[in-house]
């Protein structure tokens, strides 16, 4: 076997070993993946990478006995043994009285091939390492130092196959950027994803990084303890919106009574500013495909629209659990790196998340408060999902006050909910960008609390 | 069979400056039960090849799960070219001249059960057991989660010294996590028992004790007090002196944050940082402790490296590459989360160590204060220097006594002002295991915890 496998192939050979021997039903996920690094350190080129692997996962079912099995694929016995492996779990498993059945095939229909850039795989390292060094390039000036880069870029192809007729094949690619420079005591941070390679200017990079350094080099620690509106950037709110949104949408949060949103389909929670789309469909996004890793296809709907809750995000195990219709949200791979995909059963989770932008500015958003506060960076922003509490460390900020941006503060704490956050939305810009597989404006809250 | 020391030879005729090769072959299994049911059974095997080489000062790596003689060489070969691009595109100021000698040693790993011979169905008695536990507990807790976890991961190692070394690292892990809803309040806790030994960890766990703190403590939080808020007298339990020494002392110890001059503590050794009562350690050599290993990923032996020592400040942990630069020893933290992934400067268990105190005496000793209980979550800070910690759950302290129980604590603070306010240190000593990410990934398994520490903290809710 060579480094390009034939994935078909390998899921058509799983397939018919785990019907010989005797499986009620039998799911196979294949992955070739392929992921190029550039490090940055200190400045410098410190690291160039190249990996590549061939993952293989497969989930046998005896009655309502299921074993899942994953590894790596390096010669051809490798199929036989994970299949093999997966029967004998299978028949030492207890049954699970909730399995019902993998999903039967349904028709896949629209681009084929979204979320890949053909450009990404053809493009040399020696591109990525000049990328990374234009990074570099446009943040280093009035003493910011790039401290840490990194760019990432993945391509590979899947393939779901099940014993029910499912056999999907698809190709995927995108790109990860991450640098972090340092001014004095003070770091900025700048990220960006995208499936396309042209979406992503490293010079724009840079500069943003920047200036992001630089006013965070300028912050002076916030004394107080006030209410004050927030307006959260892109950047810092996708986790926000990934750890609350999407756990509280979640089938499975739902059939666990774990979810705030349980039974409140239809209701009020959030501000009818905000609409969010599960956007399967986003030519930059990295979950962007006509099918989930189930092979369920996948469908473009509202979870809140104009702030009225209008549908979960379903596998197909727990859409079974819940007596509905799967809603092609079963999902492995991840949103900055794919090396997990095959090892990882699926979950409930979004394809790719978009909020709607208004024609508002930033600016705009910023004119209209008399006290308050532009999040830039927060150490860590989560949201505990299940209650929505989060208490997190803002690095840097800049002060708002009677509409115009001031001090740029930092050792500060912003607390709240962020559930009721949502509900409490006053305004939504249209700056907006892709983060892992969100793509979002700036938001401006009420009622959070500022405390130095 | 993979003999890295025959890719080396081919690295050697490569003419790089220095090259290394790791074969991993890892086996890892889970097993979930949810509320009674089995929600997942999985397993998973993975083997693949690291291949570094360094010429004039940049890295090349490569890796793959391919095994074949041909297919590696061509492997070999990109790394060399990887690292001569990455060098001729940019001329490094940094010399790397490593001074190290060679070690051969192959180890068995220190367990009495091997996980991989218990049957899936004592392992299965066992965790419905535990989640039954958790359900029966009382009929607000809604949803019961059981998660059992082993590795086994194989080492073979070969550098162009002539290093050759084997090693099996064996881990177990079991964690609960028990949810309680009451006229649409929702509270959570957890708890985990971890460490690098065969499945004799796990059957010597109490599981009737361990099973019904949890749920426990998640009825409790139902009915808990929002915390106070201000700068506190705080007794942090382990988990959260843990975090102390994890996120902020730690990761600001790196070498590589030092090379770089981000962390704070660069220039320190030597000063006083921190209360002669706080002695905080880096040690990968405590036994059956999950962030224990032989060597690291660049063949270095582990080793208990002390970071702060009656106060002072003693140094910093170093891969083969920041040792060379800073003209210091190897400390055996060059680690990489797996074959796929570079090598970082990591850290392993890293703790304060054990006091003089009981924890009841120190309760006792606090006439006004907080006991701050089950860190939920921190962020490194290497270049400010700031700590922020998220914890479910403490106790309001009252003229040396426990009173009401509060939920959703944020701590935080300057790790060194901190760290000077220190006026007691528990005997009374926790290691908790699990998985340090460098910036945002690449994933090791470390422990924090350690002792209970007494400080002045700002607190607020969240």
């Amino acid at each position: 076997m060579s480094d390009i496998w034939k994935i078909e192939s390998i899921n058509d050979k799983a397939l018919k070993i785990g019907l010989k021997e005797g499986v009620s039903q039998i799911e196979v996920f294949s992955i070739n993946g392929h992921m190029r690094n550039v490090y940055v350190e200190n400045s410098e080129i410190h690291l160039a990478t190249d990996n590549s692997w061939m993952g293989l996962g497969v989930k046998a079912i005896i009655g309502k006995r299921v074993g899942f099995i994953s590894g790596i694929v390096s010669k051809d016995e490798d199929i036989e043994r994970i299949v093999k492996e997966s029967i004998s779990l299978a028949k030492i498993s207890p049954e699970d009285k909730d399995f019902k059945s993998l999903p039967s095939p349904a028709k896949v229909q629209g681009i084929k091939d979204i979320g890949y850039d053909e450009n990404i795989v053809s493009t040399s390292m020696d591109y990525f390492i000049e990328f990374a060094k234009n990074v570099v390039s446009a943040a280093e000036h009035d003493d910011v130092k790039v401290m840490n880069g990194l760019v990432r870029v993945n391509n590979y192809t899947l393939c779901i196959s099940n014993s029910l007729g499912i056999n999907l094949s698809r190709r995927g690619t995108f790109i990860f950027v991450h640098f972090l420079a340092k001014k004095e005591i003070a770091e900025g941070v700048e990220k960006a994803y995208s499936a396309i390679l042209k979406n992503l200017d490293p010079s724009k990079i840079g500069e943003e990084l920047h200036r992001k350094t630089v006013i965070s080099a300028k912050a002076k620690a916030f004394k107080g303890a006030e209410k004050v509106t927030t307006i959260i950037k892109p950047l810092e709110l996708e986790a926000l919106i990934n750890s609350t949104v999407s756990s509280a949408a979640s089938g499975e949060n739902i059939n666990k009574k774990r979810s705030v949103w349980l039974n409140k389909i239809g209701e009020n929670v959030a501000s009818e500013m905000l609409t969010i789309i599960d956007n399967p469909f986003l030519p930059e996004g990295p979950r962007s495909s006509l099918f989930d890793d189930e092979g369920v296809p996948t469908k473009k709907k509202a979870i809140i629209e104009k702030g009225v809750l209008k549908s979960y995000l379903f596998d197909s195990y727990n859409a079974y659990i819940a007596n509905v219709e799967p809603t092609g949200n079963g999902f492995r791979i991840g949103t900055r790196t794919i090396e997990t995909a095959h090892q990882n059963p699926t979950y409930c989770r979004p394809s790719n998340l978009e909020i709607l932008p208004t024609s508002k500015t930033l600016d705009d958003l910023i004119s209209e408060i008399k006290f308050g506060v532009l999040i830039e960076k927060f150490a860590a922003p989560m949201a505990d999902p299940y209650t929505g509490n989060f208490g997190l460390e803002v690095r840097s900020a800049i002060l708002i006050e009677n509409g115009e941006l001031t001090q740029p503060i930092r050792h500060a704490l912003l607390t709240g909910n962020f559930y009721e956050g949502l509900k409490n939305i006053s305004g939504i810009a249209n700056d907006s960008r892709l983060i892992e597989n969100v793509k979002t404006p700036s938001i401006r809250f009420e009622g959070f609390q500022l405390v130095g | 069979m993979i003999d890295p020391s025959r890719i080396v030879e081919y690295l050697n005729k490569l003419n790089v400056d220095f090259g290394d090769v790791r074969f991993e072959n890892r086996l890892f299994s889970e097993i979930r039960v949810v509320n009674g049911n089995i929600r997942s059974i999985s397993k998973s095997f993975q083997s693949g090849i690291s291949i570094r080489a360094l010429k004039k000062g940049a890295w090349g790596y490569s890796s793959t799960t391919n095994l074949s003689w041909e297919n590696i060489k061509s492997k070999a070969e990109e790394a060399y070219r990887l690292a001569k691009v990455a060098s001729e595109k940019q001329k490094r100021t940094t010399k790397i001249e490593l001074d190290i000698k060679p070690i051969v040693k192959h180890l068995k790993p220190n367990i009495k059960k091997n996980p991989a011979d218990i049957s899936i169905e004592d392992k299965l008695s066992l965790l419905f057991d535990l989640d039954d536990i958790q359900r029966k507990f009382d009929s607000r807790i809604v949803n019961s989660n059981t998660v059992y976890r082993e590795s086994v991961v194989e080492n073979k190692f070969a550098n162009t010294i002539g290093s050759d070394l084997e090693w099996t690292e064996v881990r177990v892990s079991l964690m609960i996590a028990s949810f309680a809803r009451e006229e649409g309040k929702l509270q959570y806790s957890y708890d985990m028992e971890s460490g690098t030994k065969g499945y004799e960890l796990i059957e010597s766990i109490d599981l009737s004790e361990f099973g019904s703190k949890v749920p426990k403590e998640a009825i409790d939080l139902l009915s808990a007090d929002k915390p106070p808020s201000g700068v506190l007298t705080v007794i942090a339990d382990p988990s959260i002196a843990g975090l102390l020494a994890h996120e902020v002392m730690g990761h600001a110890s790196e070498a590589d944050e030092i090379v770089k001059r981000r962390s704070f503590l660069t220039d320190m050794v030597g000063k006083q940082v921190a209360s002669e009562l706080i002695t905080m350690v880096d040690d990968g050599t405590v036994e059956g402790a999950y962030g224990s290993i032989p060597f690291d990923s660049e063949g270095t032996p582990s080793e208990r490296t002390v970071i702060i020592e009656n106060g002072i400040y003693k140094g910093y942990m170093h891969s083969l590459e920041t040792a060379a630069i800073l003209g210091a020893k190897p400390t055996g933290n060059g680690r990489a989360q797996d074959f796929n992934r570079r090598v970082w400067v990591r850290m392993r268990n890293t703790f304060f160590e054990a006091g003089d105190w009981n924890l009841d005496e120190m309760i006792e000793d606090t006439k006004s204060g907080l006991l701050a209980l089950k860190a939920v979550s921190g962020m490194e800070d290497p270049t400010g220097g700031g700590f922020e910690a998220r914890a479910l759950m403490g106790y309001i302290i009252e003229n040396g006594e426990k009173k009401n129980l509060v939920r959703a604590l944020t701590l935080t603070g300057k790790a060194l002002e901190i760290l000077k306010t220190v006026d007691a240190v528990s005997k009374d000593f926790k290691l908790d295991g699990g998985f340090c990410g460098k910036g945002e990934e690449d994933w090791v398994p470390v422990t924090t915890g350690g002792a209970y520490i007494r400080a002045r903290i700002i607190v607020g809710g969240g």
